[in-house]
């Protein structure tokens, strides 16, 4: 069962999707990525000048007949993307409830999950903190897959840094991870959490999910003593017109700051407020960012 | 206290003393706001840079609500204060009726007097005025006067109006008011027991004080008499009551400068409702004063007229003689218990008449008569003819032939051998003068009395009184003398405020306490006691007494009266009130239209 916003139109437009990556990954199976495995495969991947040994049943005479010279056709074996998608389970991912922050988290990750289900990749999913799936493929997983999240309680609290490394350790065959939190913590913390995974030689990408009340949060309140989701601490806070101004800039100067660090990594980065659209979300921002195509 | 020319006060400023209270309240709500609404967020990780980065925001800054609130509540304190301006104080009369009928005890359930009744009224008419008022105390007995003397503040007053005690007088409540009319004041406020004809108007406020039971009875004592000659004290008893009574007569010989005398026992009298009973005792002559009093066991709800004085002055009676003799002359200082004194006939004027009348004197008028008829008991011997008052005939010698025995001038006298040489037979155009001795040649001498008036008239020469030498003539002028000065009251009384002998310097009453004032006359009934006299002083009005007839009260309407009314008091509160309301529906709209926004 999968939540109400996969409409059939929406699940119809994910079928036209695949998952990208920068690189090429051994796969276990033939799938619909192009391996680092050269070999018989149908794809035909690139030319190599003719050296003596080569199989002349692979010259391409059509080349030779435009160029007077022997090139042989270079075929790469295509197999499955092994995908991790790395979910932040954590209590600011359910602070506010009504703000569905982890609903859009989760919905993303189904949504990616799809896509690979239906491209004949294989997903694994890390609950951060809660589980680490076995590795998903077929189209009829993704049900599985939505039953676990949907009936999942998050909000607790764990030690990120060995979750990331219990997660990794799953890791049979480097491929795709995707990793997806609000990253509203400390920079030099997303930094570790970054390169615990780029260990792993995977092709990160990187999805943030925010939502409303971390845009501008309590509204409603001037005087109010703010209480941390995750760590219980408490701040007695004033929030005045000026203060919320001073907020944002902090914001968005740690957003800008998550954006250098993604790109110094090479890693894709995509950002959402949890009451935006996720199919326009999924359909354009992903593949702008190249996650998709 | 004073803003923008305008004087504003409190009516009940007990309430600001919650301000401070509720200001201090504010500020802690204010101040414990937020930190009380505690909220989870999903990360303090940026907010705490606001922290760091304005350490300056730990000092208290109250926002813009909080001084919205303040004023808010400010209006409402202010209006349950009583806010209210007041332009220019007003002038408020109170008059309280004083006289003897106020000394009536109620038949409510405090058993206060009216007066005590009216002072309470009239203190809490003068606490619900406003505090700028000016308020002037009138009291009606004897006469209509300020005791306050002017207009005086509130609390001032109140203690005036303690000092208004019963006046042993009678009201003229309607000319004094009426004529208290045309002063200036912005209210008028009396107290009286008067019924009134017309309902009270906007700015004159009668209050009763008398309950309409008809079953308010009273008995009082209306008059005292003694009659020398026959040791008889006569009281007059007035039941005022529609129930007859049983009542006790009681006699008390007072006095300082005789023997003890033992008091009569009391006499038990029934009295016929609404009947006047003239009650008569036979009383020891030797006494100098006495006092009668009244009980009774039903309902006398005035016990200030139940008693009555009576002295007979221990100083001899004084005689005016208005003669060209010397008295001497006239043989008459030979008379004991007689003070006489000359008037030359040729300086006899109305001064003179009026003197003797002050002075409670009777008058020998020697071979003359006045113009007219004076007030005071006299004897005129052998007017001259042609006077004016009684009208004689030519002198002629008779015999007596006939004299009214019972009469007594003629006590203790056989008179048939008596003669007269010189006898002008008298006649008299005064009806109520009748004759006491005949002769066969005319009346010769006449005497009457009309509302205690005694008049003596011979048509002889009575004088010089030889004594023993001519006895029947001595007796006669005692006789006259005697007759001429018991039946004067002012020899038994005198009433409360009237004028007293200029020759009284020094009165003390019976606690020996000194009398001051004497030139007002005495303000009490009791027994007073003077040089070498001793003064009963009453005061009779059945006007005061009868309270079974109601007195009606008909004052005229205060033309032109510069009012301030009290709405100038309300008119702050209700604007306040108003505000208050303003501002609370402002609030609301305020935060609806808020909230909306932010759905939106």
């Amino acid at each position: 069962m999968l939540p109400e916003t996969f409409t059939p139109k929406f699940l119809r437009n994910l079928e036209l999707l695949r998952i990208h990556t920068r690189k090429v990954f051994m796969g276990m199976r033939q799938g619909g990525h192009a391996s680092i495995k050269r070999g018989q495969g149908i794809e035909f991947s690139d030319y190599r000048q003719y050296q003596l040994g080569d199989n002349p049943r692979y010259i391409d005479w059509g080349l030779y007949g435009r160029s007077d010279k022997l090139y042989v056709k270079r075929f790469s074996e295509e197999q499955d993307l092994s995908v991790l998608i790395i979910l932040d389970t954590s209590a600011s991912m359910t602070t506010p409830i009504s703000d569905l922050k982890w609903e859009m988290a989760r919905d993303i990750a189904l949504s990616l999950a799809y896509i690979a289900f239906m491209d004949r990749d294989s997903v694994s999913v890390s609950a951060l903190g809660y589980f680490n799936s076995p590795r998903y493929s077929g189209a009829r997983a993704i049900h599985h897959l939505s039953q676990e999240l949907m009936q999942l309680k998050v909000g607790g609290t764990y030690d990120l840094t060995k979750e990331i490394q219990l997660a990794c350790a799953k890791v049979k065959f480097p491929g795709k991870a995707i990793y997806i939190s609000d990253f509203l913590m400390p920079l030099d913390q997303i930094r570790s959490t970054l390169n615990i995974l780029r260990a792993k030689n995977l092709d990160l990408s990187a999805i943030q999910v925010l939502s409303p009340s971390d845009i501008n949060p309590l509204p409603d309140f001037e005087y109010v003593s703010a209480i941390d989701s995750e760590t219980a601490e408490s701040m007695p806070l004033r929030l005045t017109a000026k203060d919320r101004e001073e907020y944002q800039i902090a914001l968005n100067d740690h957003n800008h700051a998550l954006e250098d660090i993604f790109a110094s990594s090479q890693i894709s980065f995509a950002k959402i407020v949890s009451n935006e659209d996720l199919s326009d979300f999924t359909l354009n921002n992903l593949t702008k960012i190249g996650l998709l195509r | 206290m004073n803003f923008f020319r305008e004087q504003f006060s409190l009516g009940s400023p007990a309430f600001l003393l919650s301000l401070p209270c509720i200001i201090g309240f504010l500020i802690y709500v204010y101040l414990k706001k937020g930190q009380s609404a505690q909220k989870v967020v999903a990360s303090l990780f940026l907010l705490k840079i606001l922290k760091t980065k304005n350490p300056a925001k730990q000092k208290i800054n109250l926002p813009r609500r909080f001084y919205f609130e303040l004023f808010f509540f400010t209006l409402l304190v202010l209006a349950l204060s009583g806010l209210y301006i007041t332009r220019a104080s007003e002038k408020i009369i109170f008059v309280i009726d004083n006289s003897l009928s106020m000394s009536t005890i109620s038949n409510q359930v405090e058993r206060l007097s009216l007066l005590q009744q009216a002072q309470t009224q009239a203190s809490v008419a003068i606490n619900s005025l406003p505090a700028q008022s000016q308020i002037e105390i009138y009291q009606t007995s004897p006469s209509l006067s300020s005791i306050s003397q002017g207009f005086v503040s509130a609390s001032n007053a109140l203690d005036t109006l303690k000092e208004i005690k019963i006046a042993y007088a009678e009201d003229k409540l309607e000319a004094q008011i009426n004529k208290l009319i045309n002063s200036e004041f912005n209210q008028l406020y009396i107290y009286s027991d008067y019924q009134k004809e017309k309902e009270s108007s906007e700015n004159m406020h009668y209050v009763r004080l008398a309950s309409d039971d008809l079953s308010q009875s009273n008995i009082s004592i209306s008059d005292i008499y003694f009659d020398n000659s026959s040791n008889q004290l006569q009281v007059t008893i007035n039941n005022f009551s529609s129930n007859a009574n049983q009542i006790q007569l009681s006699i008390e010989y007072l006095g300082t400068n005789q023997e003890k005398l033992s008091n009569p026992m009391p006499v038990s009298l029934e009295i016929a409702p609404q009947e006047q009973l003239k009650k008569n005792l036979l009383v020891d002559p030797r006494f100098q004063s006495l006092k009668a009093s009244i009980s009774s066991l039903s309902s006398n709800l005035l016990p200030l007229d139940d008693q009555a004085f009576l002295s007979k002055s221990a100083h001899s009676k004084k005689v005016f003689v208005i003669t060209q003799n010397q008295i001497s002359d006239l043989g008459l200082n030979r008379l004991p218990n007689f003070n006489f004194e000359q008037i030359l006939a040729s300086n006899y004027n109305d001064d003179y008449a009026k003197q003797i009348e002050q002075k409670h004197a009777i008058a020998i008028f020697d071979n003359l008569a006045p113009k007219t008829l004076p007030k005071f008991n006299a004897l005129y011997i052998n007017p001259p003819q042609q006077n004016p008052l009684f009208s004689t005939q030519a002198i002629v010698s008779a015999q007596v032939s006939g004299w009214q025995d019972a009469h007594p001038i003629t006590s203790y006298l056989n008179l048939s051998s008596l003669n007269f040489n010189q006898l002008a037979p008298l006649k008299s155009e005064i009806s109520w003068l009748s004759s006491i001795i005949e002769t066969t040649k005319g009346v010769a001498l006449i005497a009457g009395e009309n509302a205690k008036l005694r008049v003596v008239v011979t048509g002889f020469d009575l004088l010089p009184y030889l004594g023993k030498e001519s006895k029947t003539l001595s007796i006669l002028t005692l006789n006259i003398l005697k007759w001429l000065s018991s039946a004067s009251l002012e020899n038994a009384y005198i009433s409360v405020y009237s004028s007293l002998d200029p020759s009284i310097n020094k009165l003390v009453d019976s606690s020996a306490k000194e009398i001051s004032f004497l030139k007002n006359g005495i303000a009490l009934p009791g027994i007073y006691k003077a040089e070498n006299q001793e003064i009963a002083v009453n005061f009779f009005s059945e006007r005061e007494s009868n309270l079974t007839k109601k007195k009606t009260l008909n004052l005229n309407q205060k033309s032109t009266i510069s009012n301030i009314s009290n709405k100038a008091k309300n008119n702050l509160q209700n604007m306040l009130l108003a505000l208050v309301l303003l501002l609370i529906c402002g609030d609301l709209l305020w935060s609806l239209w808020r909230t909306e926004r932010r759905q939106g």
